[in-house]
């Protein structure tokens, strides 16, 4: 198996749910919540086809909440090993925790309300994304996706903000990245990053040009972070397609870690934390990509 | 004066609360010239993360080490009026307070933030600590609000919010309301200040 491989097996999840974090909240709290997110999504499978008998109470969704927090809280502490994997066994341990950790996050959270606002719901989605991609759920996210097509879809750019046209356009870029509906969908993200630095002409300064200089220190920063995204979604998108460059791995760090120190410096938490998010997801998009799965089985061919 | 003691991991972000005058009033009321915040303070607020200026650790046991997480909001404000106007309005610190006091949505983000900067830090058996009494109860924290004055002291700062706060306060949180107050108009050199204080730069997280 090699270092990026990824099996959750019954034995990661148990060992998960020694993990401080779930030990806080109590069994019977994890036990309820996870019953809670199997019917909700049960229900979702069948429809009106079939009763199951199961009630909700007022607290369920509270609890749901909580437990997804926690196993969140467990994937963060190995987030750094699964992004650098190694074979040191302690990095290992960390990694499959990340993995098991991220993997019960997202099975909870997929079940919770999208929000209702433009920008609350980008956030929820692409980090319900990543939680995906880290627990290996990338296809049922798919479903998720099309079963939501209608809530998700990319929210308007007229009459909104340079940084939000970005922010808005972007989520736009990873949605086809997410839902990987054909080589034409993935190729249409190159022509929304060039629109995007075409349009940079026109909106950027009405972004900049502020009376108050710590506002429009922070917006320059927050446009700093933006535009390592941009690059970095541009060059997964190209890998994904071509497979070139060969060093996608550096360029993907090189941009993301740049992104997550200009938005640290603009104190917006939040851009932070889903920048490194989506950073672990792009390198788990490129191990899983074609051309990483077809470089791996052509060291095993010897003769066709 | 009781200590406060707080362990806070990374800097104390200081902002400064810029304003504007509009003019409000007309037909039937008088026209009065209202001061609030700048339009680029409401939008920076706005975009920048709808965070907390002071997040840290404080310790409640000694023989133990618990921990719980402390989080505070600083406001400052040279207006001759007591309470001040940073006290109320939408970005006033008692709005702030009691978002942190009802809602989880921010204490959930900043519990998440610390974890995605604890890999061997210092501080990090503090954070655990503070993260397991945060997950069994998320009322179990302790709130600042700290005002900042360059005037006279008058109680009236905060005696009324402190009463306003209590109300509905769950049995776990505590809630701290502190002002400071500093030598006449000596708040707008402040951060420059600081800054100096600092050799010059500001100290990276």
């Amino acid at each position: 198996m090699s270092k990026t491989d990824m099996i959750i097996t019954e034995d990661a999840l148990n060992r998960l749910d020694q993990h401080w974090a779930i030990q806080a909240l109590g069994n019977d709290q994890v036990a309820r919540a996870l019953d809670v997110a199997a019917v909700r999504i049960m229900r979702s499978a069948v429809g009106r086809q079939m009763t199951i008998e199961f009630e909700e109470t007022k607290s369920d969704a509270k609890v749901v909440e909580r437990a997804a927090m926690a196993y969140e809280l467990a994937a963060i502490e190995g987030l750094y090993a699964l992004l650098h994997p190694s074979d040191d066994e302690s990095r290992v341990q960390l990694r499959v925790q990340a993995q098991a950790g991220a993997f019960r996050a997202y099975s909870l959270r997929r079940t919770l309300p999208i929000p209702d606002g433009p920008e609350d719901c980008i956030f929820h989605v692409l980090h319900l994304a990543a939680l995906a991609y880290c627990g290996d759920q990338w296809a049922d996210l798919r479903r998720w996706l099309k079963d939501y097509e209608r809530e998700v879809r990319p929210p308007s750019v007229a009459d909104v903000s340079w940084d939000h046209r970005v922010l808005r356009r972007l989520y736009e870029c990873w949605l086809r990245l997410l839902r990987k509906q054909g080589w034409d969908d993935l190729d249409g993200i190159s022509e929304i990053i060039a629109g995007l630095r075409k349009d940079q002409e026109q909106y950027e300064n009405t972004v900049l040009d502020k009376s108050d200089n710590a506002a429009a220190q922070a917006e320059a920063l927050r446009l700093i972070a933006l535009y390592h995204w941009a690059k970095a979604t541009e060059l997964l998108a190209i890998y994904i397609l071509q497979g070139q460059p060969v060093g996608i791995e550096a360029e993907l760090d090189k941009h993301f870690e740049a992104g997550q120190q200009a938005a640290s410096a603009a104190q917006d938490a939040a851009f932070e934390v889903i920048l490194r998010w989506l950073h672990v997801t792009s390198r788990r998009m490129v191990a899983g990509s074609l051309w990483k799965v077809a470089q791996a089985v052509n060291s095993r061919v010897t003769r066709f | 004066m009781k200590e406060l003691k707080i362990t806070i991991p990374g800097s104390v972000v200081s902002k400064k609360n810029s304003k504007r005058v509009v003019l409000v009033g007309g037909k039937n009321v008088p026209r009065r010239p209202m001061v609030l915040p700048s339009k680029a303070y409401e939008e920076w607020e706005k975009h920048a993360y709808s965070g907390t200026d002071i997040v840290g650790f404080q310790e409640t046991n000694k023989e133990t080490k618990l921990y719980r997480f402390a989080f505070g909001e600083v406001k400052t404000s040279e207006q001759e009026k007591w309470p001040p106007g940073v006290m109320n309005g939408r970005h006033g610190l008692m709005k702030q307070l009691e978002d942190l006091r009802d809602s989880t949505n921010v204490k959930d983000s900043l519990v998440k933030y610390l974890g995605h900067h604890a890999d061997r830090a210092a501080w990090l058996p503090l954070y655990k600590s503070a993260a397991k009494r945060y997950l069994s109860d998320p009322c179990d924290v302790s709130l600042f609000g700290i005002l900042i004055r360059d005037v006279e002291p008058k109680p009236e700062d905060l005696a009324r919010r402190a009463k306003d706060l209590a109300a509905g306060c769950p049995d776990t949180t505590s809630i701290e309301l502190r002002a400071m107050y500093l030598p006449r108009k000596t708040i707008n050199s402040l951060s420059e200040r600081a800054v100096r204080a600092r050799g010059g730069d500001y100290v990276k997280n």
